[in-house]
């Protein structure tokens, strides 16, 4: 009960996720937005450090239930550091008025760290912000499919590996004015690749499936590699669905350039150490892989069925977000932008 | 070049082939002879000739047999002349008339495709006539220019139907549309042997798989075909062989384009009849073209293949972990000698779709006692880290050192490089080729693409069960892709533990053919 | 309750489930003495958690749960979840329903019936559920079928499972008949059939077009069933368990006017029932293995909380597992929190619980240790299962699946194969050796029917599964119809004809003895019966005595034998006179004698008096019964009920010839 009363609202949300009631990242986000924009608005808390501490425990919260699920976590980080911002900004300007002599003395830096002041604007600033933000989030999409005859020419052959439904916009969005081809790897066993496959064609772009295992052989005649993903990672690598890591290696053979569309919600500062690492990849159920159907051959081998994969930094050639192209190695400066580095740690 | 009209003995006064009237005549006696009748007129209007439609009278006279395949080339030629005449001309008329031809009936349409599809169709069958109509071609050609508007869009439509569902990429690839290609349609000709009719629809449906098995059993076929061969009476035994061989493996190649160890032990055995001593009996030469053919079988395959699994075994040691894709049967070979003498290591199957063939070996290392572990393609990187060498067989060996091999291996000696784990190529040298080939564009094979869409593991069926009604959606199935020698660290014959590049030292080391 | 109503069909339908969490058996000893079945940790959580939160995951919104003990424990223990805000409880509402008198499944269901809880179609489940299926679907797919077909009852939930799957338990192994649109037409459970053979009646072919017979199908215990089940459980008092209930449905098709589906799940979807403790292995080792995902131990299956590391070669440890540089974790194993192992023990297939203390040197394969246990140093597991607060002294070897029981001590050095045991005498009587201060061994009950191999063979197929082991199933269905065969063979197969001439022939001596009919009259009769069945001469000899013989089994019963017999033998002389003429029919009459001795102890008894009483009666001849005596075999007690008086006969004979001489 004292649970439940502390953070309801993040677990409900953790047991939509689970109940996959929420699917894609792009929901998820738009829910977490909303929860915190709840909670600031009916939340109990006085002052900035309240707030914080309050999303700070719904952070730790959600990492340790859903701890491949970055975007919420993500978002409320970014929550956090507008948070600062608004504090700091709001103090630096009444600062000019209020300024009461025990601070005069005091050093800029004090102010900052010190978050337990009141300040009274701060919760309609806040609000005023993140609907700001919500607008973001909203166009997001929209504003890196625009983005997409800037990289796309006429009779280019493209490659895309399973669905993403921010590919899906960008290639929709060139195909009006565009003529290109699109090649999509299936990517099983979730075969996801299959429903881009039908969206696209639906679009008119003329579309070629292929097996997972016939990314090499196409690799050569490929012009662009234009995929998704589902989180980018802090040294700018990826931890993208399952076998894209293969089709970047594929298309660093043949020098194509790979195009990674990310929301800025996707941007995490996590660092991957090892490929063991503790809850980086999951591996879902292997009844995908070998079905029940091949009897006693099932209690006699292991089964993997891993959902993510690591794509190193130096195979992805370009980051395209709402705001425009970056290179891997600018990663980092993004999520100083987008994260405070106290908040880097949860 | 306008009155074409005026000249046509061989083609009638409407300047139509006897076969594109044969087929009017069929439309107009059901329906619309008004339409027909003002739409050509309209077309043929600068020839100034009336064209009374069924001109059945004129096609009587003419002999069918002469005419129609050197019409039927001159179809093609005309097609051709008029294709290149259209670029040149840029007068609205001309566009003017195409989009008329447009707007003909569908049953014109129909029955002009028709006309110009059995008109090829006897072309193929009997290109030795065409040289007796050398004057019918030229007359053809100018008479048939006026039908230029007709013969579009007949022309693009066929085009449309046939290269719709296909990647442009692989256009030459080809064969023909799968529905058509089924087993249904297996036609069995009365000159082959029953074996290879047997064979040729095991080879069409794809029951028999991998290039020792498909080798294995073309050799028996053919020892069947020996055993039950007759010369016929004034004939000679190894011509007459030969001759019922080539029609056998014609029509094999319809079914399925022959994988590189079969074209191998195909020349082989035809070295071996011209070998033969003409002075035995029919009887004594069939059993030494068996005797033969056994040998082959014995030393290039079994005895290679244990040459190799010993070779291997030696790089085989306890706790390994190796890497292995779909199916191969000289890499079961290996790996169950490897557990026949006692060494403990554990195997990884990656599975490719959509033939996934990394069932059948998985069951096989099961039976045989191996721990193995089961994962499909893309979860290579995944597993990649742990693996301590790679095992892949090989459909052909090329000329340059790039491995021929099931599609998707290619991608798992990419990985395994990137990971820096060995990667071993084992395969005989009888699968060693002089082709060469640098992508797998060029030569491959398709399949068939329904097999793509087909998902069988999940619950919902996929979402593209109805990709025949979208034009603008493809599968693709390719059997085949070219690893290049670069990613393989060496190659594991009977003769040597080779670099990939070696190759050619090998095949010019095998006996001249 | 009119509120109630109103409010039921104001709102949309709730869907609702209910888990019968009863388990009426003991399969599971001595375990089940304090913990429940559901409570039961299977990977180191409750039982019920899963089930719980398969119902939540497939989309159910209320659960009632039946409970006939350890109500307290079960109700504490859902209370804890709410707390920990349990991924179920959000979605979810669980009413713990009592009931202090039942005694089977079939009681819960009426007991249920009669509380009026149920208001639509409803998921029935029985203990100790595990699965992933999503049950929405499935739900409107039977509401479909009950609007086609209006007596539909209940839809059976199968899965897939090869032949040789460890998780089909070969205990439930299931033959199904089915028409293609899923109707069940022969729902048979064949693991404790020793047959190898099964019949299918005629009928199911010749009434429908088509048949799908199915045999690799594992029955995953849930169904989805119409209100209507309610009630015929309660119009039927034999339907005690579940497959009562379906046997019975497709018995009585027309009667009840009910009919019975089933349903395949497809894709990645698993469901299983843990009812012995095979199948307790089969499920843990499936979960361990990530078949059940999202249930998925290092996810948490409630809880929502990370609980484990997921490593290499599926070993999950959780994150203040103790673990020296030379101890090794293998493949297949669970840690959990607060444990810790000590220097070279090896670890592997093997389920370890919270705070669990390993030493040195020990190797556990094969088997599960629950909570707070201790175990020594130098010790051996394997196949085996220890329950909770268990202490093992050093140098201790359990194998074999042994189960050992809450809060036992098992002194040092102690050697435990294929035992129970607990760590107090037990109050039930069940007798119990006692090994050491907290240990006694159960005995298994030793059953007093025939079928004794039966419930060895039960308890083989219930226990631990040991690789080492041949499959006691195969072996003995394989023996046992051997034995069948051979006791067939002797016994050749009576023609139906000549079975129901002896009947008649009986009938006809009956009738004759009690209303003192002539002899003669008698023998007219036989005769004619003859005729009718077209009996040969020999036949008739030998079940003329035959009959005669079990005459008195038919008119006295429960009294002795031989004194029954002697009037009859008196009164039927006459026919016996008439029938027994010569050598031939002597040696039927003989025949028929060891015929009835062979399958009647009675007369094995007085079979000699019985031959003596013929001899004088000259109706047999010395000769004749010698000559048969030979071929008697040597080893049956009916050989040494007649030597006597064979012996009798030659003394009598070699006397009477030396007197001729």
């Amino acid at each position: 009960m004292l649970e439940m009363e502390l953070y309801s609202d993040v677990i409900k949300l953790i047991s939509d996720i689970r109940h996959s009631k929420l699917h894609n990242s792009y929901d998820i986000a738009i829910h977490t937005e909303k929860l915190i924009e709840k909670l600031i608005s009916e939340g109990k808390w006085n002052s900035a450090e309240d707030l914080m501490t309050l999303i700070k425990l719904r952070i730790t919260r959600f990492a340790n239930a859903l701890p491949q699920e970055a975007t919420s976590v993500n978002i409320m980080r970014h929550i956090l550091k507008i948070i600062r911002d608004e504090y700091d900004s709001g103090f630096k300007n009444k600062g000019e008025g209020q300024q009461s002599a025990h601070h005069l003395g005091s050093t800029t830096m004090d102010d900052c760290e010190d978050y337990s002041k009141v300040l009274p604007s701060l919760k309609s600033s806040l609000l005023d912000n993140l609907a700001e933000y919500k607008v973001e989030l909203e166009s997001s999409a929209d504003n890196i499919a625009a983005q997409a005859l800037e990289h796309i020419h006429a009779n280019e052959i493209i490659l895309t590996v399973g669905k993403s439904s921010t590919v899906e916009k960008f290639l929709k969005y060139a195909a009006k004015s565009r003529k290109f081809q699109v090649v999509v790897v299936e990517a099983a066993p979730r075969f996801l690749g299959h429903l881009m496959a039908s969206n696209l064609a639906k679009n008119n772009i003329e579309t070629t499936v292929i097996p997972d295992s016939a990314v090499f052989a196409m690799m050569s005649r490929v012009n662009k590699v234009i995929i998704g993903t589902h989180t980018v990672l802090a040294n700018g690598g990826l931890r993208a669905e399952s076998g894209v890591h293969m089709v970047a290696l594929a298309a660093k053979h043949y020098s194509i350039p790979i195009m990674v569309l990310a929301h800025m919600y996707k941007l995490s500062p996590m660092h991957l150490c090892s490929s063991e690492q503790d809850a980086f990849n999951i591996c879902a159920s292997p009844a995908d892989v070998l079905p029940y159907s091949s009897g006693p051959l099932l209690d006699k081998v292991h089964v993997y069925n891993p959902v993510f994969d690591y794509v190193p930094p130096e195979l992805v050639t370009l980051f395209i977000s709402h705001q425009g192209g970056n290179a891997p190695s600018y990663v980092y400066r993004l999520l100083s932008e987008l994260y405070h580095p106290d908040d880097q740690e949860l | 070049m306008d009155d074409k009209g005026k000249k046509g003995k061989k083609v009638g006064a409407d300047g139509l082939t006897k076969k594109e009237r044969r087929a009017l005549k069929v439309e107009t006696e059901k329906s619309t002879e008004i339409n027909k009748s003002s739409t050509i007129e309209k077309l043929s209007h600068p020839k100034k000739h009336v064209i009374p439609p069924p001109v059945s009278d004129n096609n009587k006279r003419v002999d069918p047999e002469q005419r129609t395949p050197a019409k039927s080339s001159s179809n093609v030629d005309t097609v051709k002349a008029v294709i290149s005449q259209n670029t040149n001309r840029k007068d609205a008329e001309k566009s003017e008339k195409i989009s008329a031809a447009s707007e003909l009936s569908k049953a014109e349409l129909k029955a002009q495709r028709r006309a110009v599809q059995e008109a090829q169709r006897q072309a193929k069958a009997s290109q030795k006539v065409v040289t007796n109509d050398n004057q019918t071609p030229k007359n053809n050609i100018r008479s048939n220019a006026a039908e230029p508007p007709k013969r579009i869009s007949p022309k693009k439509d066929l085009e449309k139907s046939p290269t719709k569902h296909r990647v442009q990429l692989f256009h030459h690839l080809y064969i023909e549309d799968f529905q058509v290609q089924s087993l249904k349609k297996y036609t069995i000709n009365k000159d082959i042997h029953p074996a290879f009719l047997q064979l040729g629809a095991q080879y069409l449906s794809r029951s028999i798989l991998g290039s020792n098995a498909r080798c294995l059993a073309m050799l028996s076929a053919l020892k069947t075909l020996i055993d039950d061969f007759q010369t016929p009476p004034k004939q000679e035994f190894c011509r007459s062989l030969e001759s019922t061989l080539k029609t056998s493996m014609n029509h094999l190649k319809t079914c399925r384009p022959f994988a590189v160890s079969m074209t191998n032990a195909l020349r082989r055995f035809k070295f071996f009849l011209t070998q033969i001593d003409t002075n035995l009996t029919d009887g004594a030469k069939q059993s030494s073209l068996q005797k033969r053919i056994d040998k082959y079988i014995e030393e290039e395959i079994v005895i290679a293949g244990q040459a190799i699994s010993n070779e291997v075994n030696k790089k085989i040691s306890d706790n390994d972990i190796i890497l292995i894709y779909g199916y191969s049967s000289l890499i079961l070979q290996i790996l169950i000698d490897a557990e026949k003498a006692g060494k403990k290591f554990r195997v990884i199957v990656l599975d490719g779709r959509p033939l996934l063939e990394g069932r059948e070996m998985l069951r096989r290392l099961v039976c045989a006692n191996i721990e193995c572990s089961y994962l499909l393609i893309n979860a290579v990187s995944f597993v990649m880290g742990r693996v301590t060498k790679v095992l892949l067989g090989a459909h052909a060996l090329l000329a340059n050192g790039y491995v021929m091999s099931r599609t998707g291996t290619a991608q798992v000696a990419l990985v395994a490089n990137s990971f820096k784990k060995p990667v071993l190529v084992c395969c005989e040298t009888y699968k060693f080729c002089e082709r060469v080939q640098t992508d797998s564009f060029v030569y491959n094979e398709i399949a068939d693409p329904d097999k793509v869409v087909t998902v069988d593991v999940s619950e919902k069926s996929s979402y593209l069960l109805n990709w025949r009604n979208n034009n603008y959606l493809t599968p693709l199935n390719l059997m085949y892709d070219v690893t290049p020698s670069d990613f393989v660290t060496a190659v594991v014959t009977e003769i040597a533990v080779l670099p990939c590049t070696s190759v050619p030292v090998i095949l010019r080391m095998r006996p001249v053919e | 309750m009119s509120q109630k109503l109103d409010k039921s069909v104001a709102q949309k339908e709730v869907v609702q489930a209910v888990v019968i969490a009863e388990h009426f058996g003991n399969e599971f000893m001595p375990i089940t003495d304090d913990t429940p079945l559901t409570l039961l940790p299977l990977l180191n959580v409750p039982l019920l958690e899963y089930t719980l939160e398969f119902l939540s995951l497939g989309g159910i919104e209320e659960t009632f749960l039946f409970c006939c003990s350890n109500v307290v424990m079960i109700k504490q223990h859902i209370n804890s979840s709410i707390e920990k805000s349990a991924g179920w409880s959000l979605t979810m509402k669980v009413h713990v329903i009592v009931s202090e008198t039942c005694r089977s499944f079939g009681d819960c269901i009426r007991d249920l019936d009669a509380k009026a809880l149920i208001r639509g179609d409803f998921v029935l489940l029985e203990p100790g559920i595990v699965g992933n299926i999503k049950l929405l679907p499935i739900i409107k797919k039977h509401n479909e079928t009950c609007n086609t077909d209006k007596g539909a009852a209940m839809t059976l939930i199968l899965q897939e499972a090869g032949l040789g799957q460890r998780g089909r338990c070969s205990f439930e192994e299931v033959l199904m008949v089915a028409t293609p649109n899923n109707r069940v037409l022969l729902h048979q459970k064949l693991g404790t059939s020793k047959k190898a053979k099964i019949e299918l009646p005629l009928e199911i072919l010749m009434d429908n077009a088509s048949v799908n017979i199915y045999h690799n199908l594992k029955d995953t215990h849930i169904s989805i069933c119409s209100p209507n089940v309610l009630s015929l459980f309660s119009d039927n008092f034999d339907f005690q368990t579940k497959d009562d209930f379906v046997r019975g449905l497709l018995i009585n098709e027309e009667i009840l006017g009910s009919t019975i589906y089933w349903h395949l799940i497809k894709g990645n979807q698993y469901g299983a029932a843990v009812t012995n403790w095979r199948m307790y292995q089969s499920v843990s080792r499936d979960i361990l293995h990530r078949w059940l995902y999202p249930l998925v131990p290092d996810m948490g299956i409630s809880s929502q909380q990370r609980s484990y590391i997921h490593l290499q070669n599926n070993v999950y440890r959780s994150k203040d597992v103790h673990l020296t540089q030379s101890n090794s974790l293998i493949e297949d194993v669970i840690i959990g929190g607060g444990s810790s192992v000590g220097d070279k023990t090896r670890i592997s297939r093997s389920i370890i619980g919270e705070s669990v203390k390993i030493g040195d040197n020990v190797i556990i394969e094969d088997s599960f240790v629950f909570s707070n246990t201790v175990i020594g140093d130098n010790s051996v597991i394997q196949h085996s299962i220890i329950g909770q607060k268990c202490v093992l002294e050093t140098g201790c070897i359990v194998t074999k699946a042994s189960v050992i029981g809450k809060g036992v001590v098992l002194p040092e050095n102690s050697i435990i194969e294929n035992y129970l045991i607990r760590s107090h005498s037990s109050k039930t009587g069940v007798a119990s050796n006692k090994l050491a201060k907290n240990a006694y061994h159960i005995k298994p009950e030793e059953s007093v029917e025939s079928d004794a191999e039966d419930d060895g063979l039960h308890r083989k197929l219930s226990r631990l599964y040991m690789p080492d082991e041949a499959e006691p199933s195969d072996d003995e269905s394989v023996k046992s119809s051997e034995s069948e065969d051979n006791l067939s063979y002797t016994i050749s197969p009576v023609p139906d004809d000549t079975n129901l001439f002896l009947t008649e022939v009986v009938d006809s001596l009956t009738r004759g003895f009690e209303d003192k009919l002539q002899c003669d009259n008698l023998i007219l009769e036989i005769n004619s019966s003859r005729y009718a069945y077209n009996v040969s001469v020999k036949e008739v000899n030998f079940n003329v005595i035959k009959a005669i013989l079990m005459l008195p089994f038919q008119l006295y019963l429960g009294q002795p034998y031989l004194p029954s017999l002697r009037p009859l033998l008196d009164y039927f002389s006459p026919i016996l006179k008439n029938y027994i003429r010569n050598i031939s029919a002597m040696v039927d009459c003989l025949q028929a004698i060891e015929d009835v001795a062979a399958n009647n102890n009675e007369l094995n008894e007085c079979v000699s008096a019985v031959l003596n009483w013929l001899y004088n009666k000259d109706h047999l001849s010395e000769d004749v019964i010698l000559n048969w005596f030979s071929g008697i075999d040597k080893n049956t007690r009916f050989y040494a009920r007649v030597e006597p008086f064979t012996n009798w006969l030659q003394q009598a004979e070699e006397a009477s010839s030396s007197e001729e001489d």
